[in-house]
């Protein structure tokens, strides 16, 4: 046998698993909103470097076309050179020295534009490693997506499980459990008013009953109107 | 000591001289074809059948010298540095090493009989 207690715990459990899914629905819904913008904002991010291949390649042409005009410029010289040493000494001692400093000039441009070569291949490795780092967190965050799909399927069978629980106690408590919920509150209330009237009975200046009749006017009327 | 003009290259793992006298020209390897049945090649340098021998792998130069009045190139030599070098009658001294010069002309004979025509055939 149930008390009025007993009830009144079981209506407020009720009442605040209710609220808790209620609580669960909005922060799954803004959940599934964060994961599908992360998906979004990972494309948007991969897209914008799977172009950098293209202007890698436009860089390694320009480098290629480059080291090709100093390796003609190294045999020119080298030409150049050899021409001047035919010519012996004095006559081709300048272009001789002019041409060994061009060839030194075009060696080290030639080692500077393998440097840069071998930073954009870095640049490159890098990249790519960039790119498989976004596609496992896009893949992370759309499992994210899935696994709260599963959760919103979980809460759905919590609500029917929780509705099945109110229809299961109606007969318990003698009624639809938000009824029984007000009625218990209107039980606790007009306690409470019974209370403020006995205190107001001991008063020595106590108002007369036409005063406490006037005082309880709105219950009297609301009780009123709930029995037309 | 006399002075020599020319060419100090790499080939392979020595350094070798080539007299400026012998040594042309030194231009990025053309296309190179096959002799067939000769261990020789060819080349066309200036609108001119060039016959090619390979003295080591390819270095991506061809260093053409005239030999006999002919223009030979010869593949396989890295180009290090053109000046005048002290000379003695083994070849020059370079940083105080000696690098002997390479004797292109013998290399270039010893491979002439292969371009003759060989009885029995057209």
């Amino acid at each position: 046998m149930t008390t009025t207690s007993d009830e009144a715990a079981l209506v407020s459990a009720l009442e605040r698993a209710r609220r808790a899914l209620e609580r669960v629905e909005g922060t799954l819904e803004q959940a599934r909103v964060a994961a599908a913008r992360g998906e979004t904002e990972l494309d948007g991010v991969g897209e914008a470097a799977r172009g950098a291949p293209g202007r890698g390649r436009e860089l390694r042409a320009s480098l290629q076309l480059f080291y090709e005009a100093l390796e003609r410029a190294k045999l020119s010289a080298l030409n150049a050179g050899l021409e001047a040493a035919r010519l012996g000494d004095p006559a081709g001692r300048i272009v001789l020295e002019l041409s060994g400093d061009l060839r030194e000039l075009v060696a080290s441009a030639v080692q500077a534009l393998e440097g840069h070569a071998g930073l954009l291949n870095e640049s490159e490795r890098e990249r790519e490693g960039f790119l498989a780092g976004v596609a496992a967190a896009r893949e992370t965050m759309a499992s994210v997506g899935r696994h709260l799909g599963g959760l919103g399927r979980e809460r759905q069978e919590l609500v029917s499980a929780l509705s099945g629980l109110e229809g299961a106690l109606a007969p318990v408590l003698g009624a639809d459990p938000r009824v029984a919920r007000l009625l218990l509150e209107l039980g606790e209330q007009s306690k409470g008013l019974a209370r403020s009237v006995a205190a107001l009975a001991r008063e020595p200046s106590a108002p007369s009953m036409e005063r406490v009749r006037l005082a309880l006017a709105p219950l009297l009327e609301a009780l009123g109107k709930s029995t037309e | 000591m006399s002075t020599r003009a020319g060419l100090l290259v790499r080939a392979g793992e020595e350094l070798g001289f080539v007299p400026a006298t012998t040594a042309q020209s030194v231009v990025a390897l053309p296309a190179i074809s096959p002799v067939a049945r000769t261990p020789l090649a060819m080349t066309l340098l200036n609108g001119r059948v060039v016959p090619v021998v390979a003295l080591g792998s390819p270095t991506g130069v061809l260093v053409v010298c005239e030999l006999d009045g002919e223009p030979v190139g010869f593949s396989g030599l890295e180009p290090l540095r053109v000046g005048l070098f002290a000379a003695n009658e083994r070849g020059v001294v370079v940083d105080g090493h000696m690098v002997p010069e390479l004797d292109l002309a013998s290399a270039w004979r010893s491979l002439e009989p292969a371009l003759e025509p060989q009885l029995g055939e057209p």
